[in-house]
């Protein structure tokens, strides 16, 4: 008999796939729970969604992929729309509809960025730093599996956080307690010596640079 | 706290973590996001309707006619509809609930159509 061979990792195909469509069953909402999803789904709700989409696509883009403001509204859509045909499932009664969107929205684009680092690419054209060397390099690259290709990093959206918070020093400390392994607010209070008011002022002003850096990072770029 | 090896993506994921649970809570969005979270919204609501519309019986019963009132009943005046109405009532006792106590609100015919519903319907069992 001969041997099931499995090509996932050369295609680049997600090997569950076939198996979570197959286990997923027919989903017919109640009218009850089409209340609540209809309730919850709020346009407030659904721009506040969108730009958490954003925020995460931030760390997606500098895994290496290409990522845009349709790439967030893209995500929310079909969080919202596999809700809605239960391939994700929601239950109302045991978490509001956007713990469960941000939990989907969250775990998709994290899948995006270990694939987009698992298996880097840049697009000629892009009109990106790492393009432009792609398309210098281009003749050089060719049959040559081994040559590095600089990507943009993390470490560099990191040292534009940091540019931009030069004054801000409670930035820098949180910033400064995730360098340090904290990964909860508690860890960096603690490692930080923070209030939690100093805490929540400092992510007020994070927020306002990571946005800045957002924009620049997804705005969509016209294409020749 | 965990020592990460690739401390920079390990900073990186968690900023935009907190940042972005901080854009869910406190929603600031430009006026052009906002009109699309809207048409986003408005196509969940039309999406609803249009299951709802869907579960609906495909073929309506057909409604059936109130059949016309007896010429006996139509020959009694209201003070003798009245009393026939009363001794129906104390005769089915709870087996028989009806809605009208206040027979003033019901005009002569109102209060034939229901005689003759109580009589149809007691007569059958």
């Amino acid at each position: 008999m001969q041997e099931l061979t499995t090509t996932a990792a050369a295609t680049g195909r997600d090997p569950n796939e076939t198996a979570i469509d197959e286990t997923v069953d027919a989903f017919t909402p109640t009218e009850a729970w089409i209340k609540q999803y209809q309730k919850q789904a709020t346009p407030k709700l659904i721009a506040g969604l969108n730009q958490f989409a954003r925020t995460r696509g931030l760390a997606v883009a500098d895994a290496g992929r290409k990522v845009d403001d349709y790439y967030a509204r893209e995500l929310v859509l079909d969080a919202l729309g596999d809700t809605w045909l239960g391939v994700v499932r929601w239950e109302p009664d045991k978490c509001s509809l956007a713990y469960h969107l941000v939990r989907t929205i969250e775990g998709r684009a994290d899948k995006h960025r270990k694939q987009a680092l698992a298996r880097p690419h840049d697009a000629i054209g892009d009109d990106t730093t790492t393009s432009r060397i792609a398309e210098s390099e281009a003749s050089e690259l060719i049959g040559d599996d081994e040559a590095p290709i600089t990507r943009v990093h993390a470490s560099e959206t990191l040292e534009h956080v940091r540019s931009l918070a030069t004054k801000d020093k409670d930035v820098l400390r949180v910033i400064a307690a995730y360098d340090a392994g904290c990964e909860t607010k508690d860890e960096v209070l603690a490692h930080a010596r923070m209030r939690s008011r100093t805490y929540h002022n400092a992510y007020g002003r994070l927020r306002r640079i990571v946005r800045q850096l957002t924009d620049h990072k997804l705005a969509i770029r016209l294409r020749a | 706290m965990k020592k990460h090896t690739d401390r920079d993506s390990h900073t990186l994921d968690m900023i935009t973590r907190e940042v972005g649970l901080l854009e869910v809570a406190d929603v600031r969005a430009t006026p052009e996001d906002m009109r699309w979270a809207e048409s986003v919204a408005a196509s969940i609501r039309a999406r609803a309707a249009e299951h709802r519309r869907n579960r609906l019986p495909k073929t309506v019963p057909p409604i059936k006619k109130a059949e016309p009132i007896t010429a006996r009943l139509r020959a009694m005046s209201r003070d003798v509809l009245e009393t026939l109405f009363a001794s129906l009532v104390e005769k089915w006792g709870p087996q028989a609930q009806i809605a009208h106590r206040n027979l003033g609100t019901l005009s002569d015919n109102d209060l034939r159509r229901m005689i003759q519903t109580i009589e149809g319907r007691t007569n059958k069992e």
